[in-house]
């Protein structure tokens, strides 16, 4: 398969400073090892619940953060070996969409100069055709060019979160990463949110990396899923394989947490203890087993690694 | 002592509005709802729709200015909380009917432990020694499940995890032994397998404690998890109340089905892309159409909507709906 973007044994750790003894340091291990690609034209999902990297692993591919170790490609291009010039056209090609739509738009610019922004700054556009462009683009995303030259105040957030959108494709990208992009809307506008996401991707060719907390939004979009722990990836499957045969016990209690909507078929729902550890004291072996409700001894001694056990289904568990 | 129908705590017609610069916000304009003794009301709606000014309205905790209760009764246990003084609504406040809010960080207070604020509530209601008072309120902190309580409850709030503050929340909030929990958003902030602990708890600790709550969330999926009964709000109003069963089998108005069909289904198979959105956006209080408030981004909508707003009617016994089209 065409891989458009590949991420090789990413790792960040961030330093900081505690302890007793002065001068004592030790790491946050945020990212910590984490492999996978995505195909062009696809939609990856990432998962996990808060601090287990996900984010991180969104800025590290943008090279937004320079990494601890590790490679990432975007076609034949490593973003971390990349030239100025090269991370100049490499941003043009991959851009970001950001959950809170009230903080990422610049409250005193108008909404044609965030979209119209990176026009200039790559010079794609001036003057008239500028401003033609920008209302070409506002329209993609289900405003009006009656918007041009309003604050980003007078936006609802659905309206906002759009606005954010339009901003990201002005420049043409190809591949989109979305960093939690409906969880600060109300369910009514999430659902508009998503079908633009859909709808753009059919109409552009776009590929995604949609990363969210929510897995009935992420199954939703998503062609293959997956789930991370702790800064790694401990399961990735198609969509569907993942959420018919979950296989780690994380995955599991992940899926089963989510509240039924249908209010007869209540599954057995596996109870997670405590809390996910910190990640500056990550567990020794499997870093699931302080919470995992299958641990047996294997589990504090030896970390799994991610193995392929079915074709395209790959968990990193001691029982499979 | 029970109030008329077998209610714990009867809303009659509420009105809270805000009276800002831009004009009458009408925040909640006409709520009824009520509480029976033991069960989960799900009170259900989207940002803006009024859920917690109801919440802030029954406990006299709106802030004036600029908002004032300009209309309606709310009674608790046959009692009028309109017309009680200050003093008498402070005692209900905390142990009689007591409230958790969605954010445990910052309704903490950041310099005291968090058994001396357990134990501080505790002392405001009760006459007991400090020491009593902290000895209660480790025991408080072990029925919330804190493990080891007698350590956590000399930690200060930023010790303890999203989970763990909430639970010291809830002990906070339990530690009177109240009729009525009021649980704002308890669980929006966190994480979904703590999130599914938490749920766990307050519905052990409720049938522990014989206790009725009153559970506002925009999360339609704890709702089903949780709820007997629901009442969903739009625009400072009620648009529907039904059993929980049959709020989800059978939604009769237009507004709670829309949302219901807007949510991904995690069974769904490959194939729809779409989901079914409500169109529109979600209604600015300034600017509100005469009839239904709902109109504007209804796809059932037809003439007789616009003039007159639809009266809230029983369809069905127990099942009430606002819309005219709802058989």
């Amino acid at each position: 398969m065409d891989a458009l973007l590949t991420v090789k044994d990413l790792k960040k750790y961030f330093p900081v400073r505690g302890g007793i003894w002065p001068g004592e340091r030790s790491e946050v291990r945020a990212v910590d090892g984490v492999s996978f690609e995505i195909r062009r034209g696809e939609t990856v999902g990432l998962v996990g619940e808060s601090g287990c990297g996900k984010s991180t692993t969104a800025r590290l591919i943008l090279r937004l953060l320079e990494p601890t170790n590790g490679e990432v490609h975007f076609g034949k291009t490593a973003v971390f070996l990349a030239s100025r010039e090269e991370m100049r056209q490499l941003r043009r090609k991959m851009q970001i969409v950001f959950q809170d739509p009230y903080s990422s738009l610049d409250p005193r610019m108008p909404v044609d100069e965030i979209v119209g922004e990176g026009l200039t700054v790559h010079r794609l556009a001036k003057g008239k055709e500028k401003t033609e462009r920008v209302a070409e683009l506002l329209e993609m995303v289900g405003l009006g060019r009656e918007h041009i030259g309003r604050y980003p105040h007078e936006f609802s957030g659905g309206q906002r979160q759009r606005i954010g959108i339009a901003r990201a494709l002005a420049v043409g990208p190809e591949f989109l990463i979305a960093d939690e992009p409906v969880s600060a809307l109300d369910v009514s506008i999430q659902a508009q949110i998503i079908n633009l996401f859909a709808d753009l991707q059919d109409q552009l060719g776009l590929t995604y990396l949609f990363i969210a907390h929510d897995l009935r939004v992420v199954k939703h979009i998503s062609n293959r899923v997956a789930v991370m722990y702790l800064g790694q990836i401990v399961e990735i499957a198609e969509s569907d394989e993942l959420y018919r045969n979950a296989l780690h016990p994380y995955t599991q209690a992940l899926l089963s947490a989510i509240p039924e909507i249908d209010t007869r078929s209540k599954t057995q729902r596996v109870f997670l203890e405590g809390d996910p550890p910190s990640p500056i004291q990550i567990p020794a072996g499997c870093r699931f087993h302080t919470r995992c409700p299958k641990r047996f001894d294997r589990c504090d001694r030896e970390e799994p690694v991610l193995r392929e056990v079915s074709p395209g289904h790959w968990v990193s568990c001691h029982l499979y | 002592m029970i109030g008329k129908n077998g209610s714990l705590l009867t809303v009659e017609g509420l009105q809270t509005h805000f009276f800002t610069e831009d004009g009458v916000v009408r925040a909640v304009d006409g709520v009824s709802l009520s509480v029976r003794p033991g069960e989960t009301l799900g009170l259900v709606g989207e940002s803006g729709c009024g859920k917690t000014v109801t919440a802030l309205s029954i406990l006299r905790l709106i802030p004036d200015p600029p908002g004032r209760i300009v209309g309606g009764a709310i009674s608790f246990e046959g009692r009028d909380l309109m017309q009680l003084p200050e003093e008498e609504i402070r005692r209900i406040r905390g142990s009689a009917i007591s409230m958790i809010f969605q954010e445990p960080m910052t309704s903490l207070n950041p310099v005291f432990t968090v058994g001396e604020q357990v134990a501080e509530g505790i002392r405001q209601h009760k006459k007991v020694s400090k020491r009593e008072a902290w000895e209660q309120a480790i025991e408080v902190l072990r029925r919330v499940k804190i493990p080891d309580p007698a350590r956590r409850a000399r930690e200060y709030p930023h010790q303890l995890s999203g989970g763990l503050r909430q639970r010291v929340m809830i002990a906070i909030a339990l530690a009177l032994g109240p009729k009525l929990l009021i649980a704002d958003e308890p669980t929006t902030a966190l994480d979904v397998t703590i999130q599914a602990q938490i749920l766990e708890l307050l519905l052990a600790l409720q049938a522990e404690m014989k206790m009725a709550v009153m559970l506002i969330t925009h999360d339609l999926g704890v709702v089903a998890e949780t709820a007997n009964r629901v009442v969903v709000m739009y625009a400072g109003r009620v648009v529907e109340e039904a059993p929980v069963t049959e709020l989800f089998d059978g939604p009769l108005h237009p507004y709670t089905q829309g949302l219901l069909e807007s949510l991904p289904r995690l069974e769904a198979g490959e194939g729809q892309r779409h989901l079914q959105a409500i169109p529109g956006l979600v209604p600015n209080l300034l600017e509100l159409p005469t009839g239904c408030k709902f109109a504007p981004r209804c796809p059932r909508a037809v003439e007789q909507c616009w003039p007159t707003e639809p009266e809230l009617r029983e369809i069905s016994p127990g099942h009430w709906a606002r819309c005219i089209l709802a058989e």
